[in-house]
């Protein structure tokens, strides 16, 4: 056969040169009877020809397998199977032997993510539920330390864990303090990285607006209004605005500007996208005013208690004083204020008749209806501080809550307490400022997941349940989505709304590996729930 | 019970076609015991080509995937990375395989016999041995994956083997799907992508017999796809790509997408077949005469194609899905957005580098001297 032989003679010189080319020099020559009569050498370079020969060969006659490709191929980049920003991504997952934590942790390894995983007790997972390739922290995610530790090098944070009883100690530390930790942790360990990497404020912590703490505060914030002449002002000792106000329509604002830039040069409220402050209230409601350097005043409107509580106020809730005002632009924020109107009715005795005649009241009642009136005179608002709430473009944590169905395994009468854990623990998100996305999915089922077409809805209406496969999958895609931050939505299996029911219409989405549905589902959402 | 045939002389046994049966589970090993989570797969031959994509597949789709591996001195770490378990067994051994099985609901087999490995006992008996250890543990599903027209061509010892799995599968009462499969798109890398890369010569047969390659990627959304519904169960799909090509069409292919003319060697299947017939008759190279057996095959000009079309309906796909194999080695070609040819990718120097290192070990493992 010629081919045979080309090969053979061209697997016995050095150069690849056969012998039927022009004559080779002298060492060539040399070589080649060295190299002709050493057994050995002609061994070798038959079995090279063979080889060469037997390869092309086998191929021909199995075009449609190729053995040798098999240890080689490494393993192609799916298209479905990318995520460009997983590269740099480190995922803490708490909650990692869960049902929804497992799959997680899966998907994350198959996209490339680095991932962080928080056990509480390591040697009681086998050896093969955790690839090597995740870090493990050992701990318990209500201890803070454990979360300090955790939260070291990583961006973002999917919390998908939950109480194993129903006991309160437990649902408290799992629910409430574990989400309230890893919130607090995941915010210093961000403001530690910007630290190192220069920049003196991180975007993705609050900006102080006023600190009444401080002295400095205290003495700028001033009323600035206070309703009719002969009316108590209000008292601005120690940041309380407090005092009577006698007549009706009485307004009190307490306020103080701002320089638009911090101590550190950064500017103050660009880029952010809401209020929070943290103050002591007695259950009247009050406005918080803004004011824009064109001299536009933007009020929202917020519900106190008695005690102390956390209010968020998204820019977006603050509606403008007069029609026709430009929306409120954080950027060009000069002056904030606190405002409180009287705006009960005034003392007729009609008007109490007709309040007791509605309500069907005794005389004995007439007196609280007076208590009431003076109550509403006095008002007494404790602030400790006043923040502005950064903005960002993508969620760093999410976390996986409930929908409010019943699961199994709960009792019927525990469900109230596990669901108010968990919204407790979802409100502890919300105010702290880091970009969130909350997602309330129905019953969770053991099923594979991304075959049945998902709905997503905002307000407590689902029924039905969802796999926690199709749960793991929108807590990744959740991750880089722009569209979900700030958000919080219920998502269950698609259904049939009942008929007497039907006042709203359900969208399903079907989750598809290829395309973005998170994107198009989500976006339809309210913003800041 | 099984019966084999034993072999009466070398020569017979090859042409003989083996005769099996088996009985249908008792009642009593279908029920009791204790309950299978629904989502626990099996994986034999998760390392191969196919195996991983479904591995991967399966693990995205929130299954909890198990995967039969031989042990190694160096094992394959990608699986565990992934999150898949690992665990050891060897098909030729079949006193390791039921212990594999525990807890597993599902079985998907996509393993076959390396080159170097002997066909029979791993084709043939490993797959017995599989197959009745799932029947007796009440394995619940069971995918297997044969040859397209493996029943028409009983001469090539391996489509024989698989013919017969097949049937022993369908009698064996488990509840089955069986996947015939024409040709991977990774093979055309393998045999004519990365010759043509290195200039190397590229050998082409001069028939015009047609392949409808598939990609691995989408035979493993398939089989994932059957494994969520009923209607598949006991039957046996082929599996074929959009468009069959012939080896000339591929290597033309391949020049065009790599800007560079192939040298091609035309092998004639009379010279196949003459080989094949001296290896034949020399008893220590009867498994490289195997190799050679599909010769008789291409001689026959046949179109290896299916009709997918109720394929897709079964299995609720898009039939526009599948990747044809111009975008696939399009894809390949162009590491970069530009789409400039084979030789700037990085995918390809990195192929190549493997070849290089690896084929220096293969050398040496080589077997049919």
């Amino acid at each position: 056969m010629e081919a045979l032989r080309e090969k053979f003679f061209r697997a016995n010189s050095d150069e690849g040169a056969s012998i039927s080319q022009a004559p080779s020099s002298k060492d060539n020559v040399a070589d080649l009877n060295l190299n002709a009569i050493n057994p050995y050498e002609l061994g070798r370079q038959a079995r090279q020809a063979f080889n060469d020969v037997w390869e092309q060969l086998s191929r021909v006659t199995s075009p449609t397998r190729s053995y040798i490709i098999d240890n080689v191929l490494e393993v192609e980049a799916d298209a479905d199977f990318q995520a460009p920003q997983a590269a740099y991504t480190t995922v803490l997952v708490v909650g990692a032997t869960g049902r929804v934590g497992r799959i997680l942790v899966r998907k994350l390894l198959l996209r490339g993510y680095k991932v962080k995983a928080l056990f509480r007790n390591r040697a009681g997972v086998s050896k093969e539920a955790i690839p090597d390739s995740v870090e493990v922290v050992e701990g318990d995610v209500g201890d803070m330390a454990t979360c300090q530790k955790a939260v070291q090098g990583v961006s973002k944070v999917i919390f998908c864990a939950a109480a194993r009883s129903a006991f309160t100690a437990d649902l408290l530390r799992v629910e409430d303090r574990g989400v309230m930790n890893m919130v607090k942790a995941m915010q210093d360990e961000l403001y530690r990285r910007a630290k190192r990497s220069g920049t003196k404020f991180h975007s993705t912590s609050k900006k102080e607006l006023a600190d009444f703490n401080s002295r400095f505060h205290q003495a700028r914030w001033n009323v600035t209004f206070a309703g009719t002449p002969e009316d108590a002002a209000a008292a601005a000792a120690e940041g309380r605005r407090g005092g009577n106000l006698m007549s009706r329509g009485a307004i009190a604002e307490v306020g103080a500007r701002l320089p638009p830039r911090l101590p550190g040069g950064e500017h103050r409220t660009a880029g952010t996208e809401g209020i929070v402050l943290r103050a002591r209230g007695d259950a009247h409601s009050y406005l918080c005013i803004l004011e824009t350097d064109d001299g536009y005043r933007y009020g929202a409107r917020f519900p106190t208690k008695e005690g102390y509580l956390t209010v968020r106020l998204p820019y977006a809730a603050f509606r403008s004083e007069y029609q026709g005002q430009p929306p409120l632009d954080p950027a060009r924020l000069v002056g904030i204020a606190l405002r409180y109107e009287n705006r009960r009715s005034g003392s007729g005795p009609s008007a109490a008749a007709a309040l007791r005649a509605a309500k069907g009241l005794s005389e004995r009642n007439m007196d609280e209806l007076a208590a009431q009136r003076t109550r509403d005179q006095k008002f007494s608002l404790e602030v400790d501080w006043i923040k502005a709430l950064p903005g960002g473009t993508e969620p760093d944590f999410v976390l996986v809550s409930c929908a409010g169905r019943s699961r199994p395994g709960i009792d019927p009468a525990d469900l109230r307490k596990v669901i108010d854990a968990k919204r407790r623990g979802e409100e502890n998100l919300r105010l702290s400022g880091l970009g969130y996305t909350i997602i309330r999915p129905g019953t969770l089922l053991d099923e594979p997941g991304g075959y049945r077409a998902l709905v997503f809805d905002q307000g407590d209406r689902i029924t039905e349940s969802i796999a926690a496969a199709d749960v793991a999958d929108i807590c990744l895609r959740a991750l880089h989505e722009p569209e979900g931050r700030n958000k919080t939505f219920d998502v269950c299996y698609e259904y049939q709304v009942d008929e007497d029911n039907a006042l709203y219409e359900l969208v399903a989405h079907v989750p598809d590996k290829r395309n973005n549905y998170l994107k198009a589902a989500v976006a339809s959402l309210a913003r800041n729930t | 019970m099984l019966h084999s045939v034993h072999s009466s002389g070398f020569a017979a046994s090859r042409s003989t076609r083996l005769r099996v049966s088996a009985n249908a589970p008792s009642a009593a090993a279908a029920t009791g015991g204790t309950p299978v989570p629904k989502n626990s797969v099996l994986v034999v031959g998760a390392t191969g080509t196919l195996g991983r994509q479904i591995v991967r597949r399966a693990l995205d789709d929130g299954y909890d995937v198990r995967c039969l591996v031989r042990p190694r001195p160096n094992p394959a770490d990608f699986l565990r990375d992934w999150g898949a378990k690992v665990v050891n067994g060897d098909l030729t051994d079949p006193a390791s395989i039921p212990a594999c099985l525990v807890g597993v609901n599902t079985v998907i087999d996509c393993a076959t016999a390396r080159p170097e490995e002997p066909t029979r006992k791993v084709d043939w008996e490993g797959k017995v041995a599989l197959i009745q250890a799932a029947q007796a543990m009440g394995i619940q599903r069971y995918i297997f994956f044969s040859i397209f027209d493996c029943d028409k061509h009983p001469e090539v010892p391996l489509m024989n083997i698989k013919s017969c799995t097949e049937e022993f599968l369908a009698s064996s009462g488990l509840d089955y799907t069986t996947f015939r499969l024409c040709g991977f798109h990774q093979a055309v890398i393998g045999n004519y992508a990365v010759p043509i890369l290195e200039e190397r010569s590229v050998w082409g047969t001069n028939d015009e017999t047609r392949t409808a390659y598939l990609d691995s990627q989408d035979v493993a959304k398939m089989t994932v796809a059957a494994l969520r519904t009923d209607k598949t169960s006991r039957r046996t799909l082929t599996l074929s790509g959009p468009k069959a090509w012939t080896t000339r069409e591929v290597i033309e292919l391949c020049e065009k997408m790599a800007d560079t003319n192939a040298k091609v060697t035309t092998v004639p299947t009379w010279l196949l077949k003459r080989t094949r017939g001296v290896l034949k008759s020399m008893q220590w190279a009867a498994d490289a005469a195997d190799r050679l057996a599909f010769a008789e095959v291409l001689s026959n000009n046949e179109v290896w194609s299916a009709d997918m079309t109720e394929t897709y309906r079964l299995l609720d796909m898009d039939p526009g899905s599948v990747i044809t194999l111009e975008s696939y080695l399009q894809r390949r070609a162009s590491g970069s957005l530009i789409g400039c040819g084979f030789k700037d990718a990085d995918y390809f120097s990195r192929i190549l580098k493997k070849l290089k290192e690896v084929g220096a070990a293969a050398d040496r493992t080589n077997f049919y001297v």
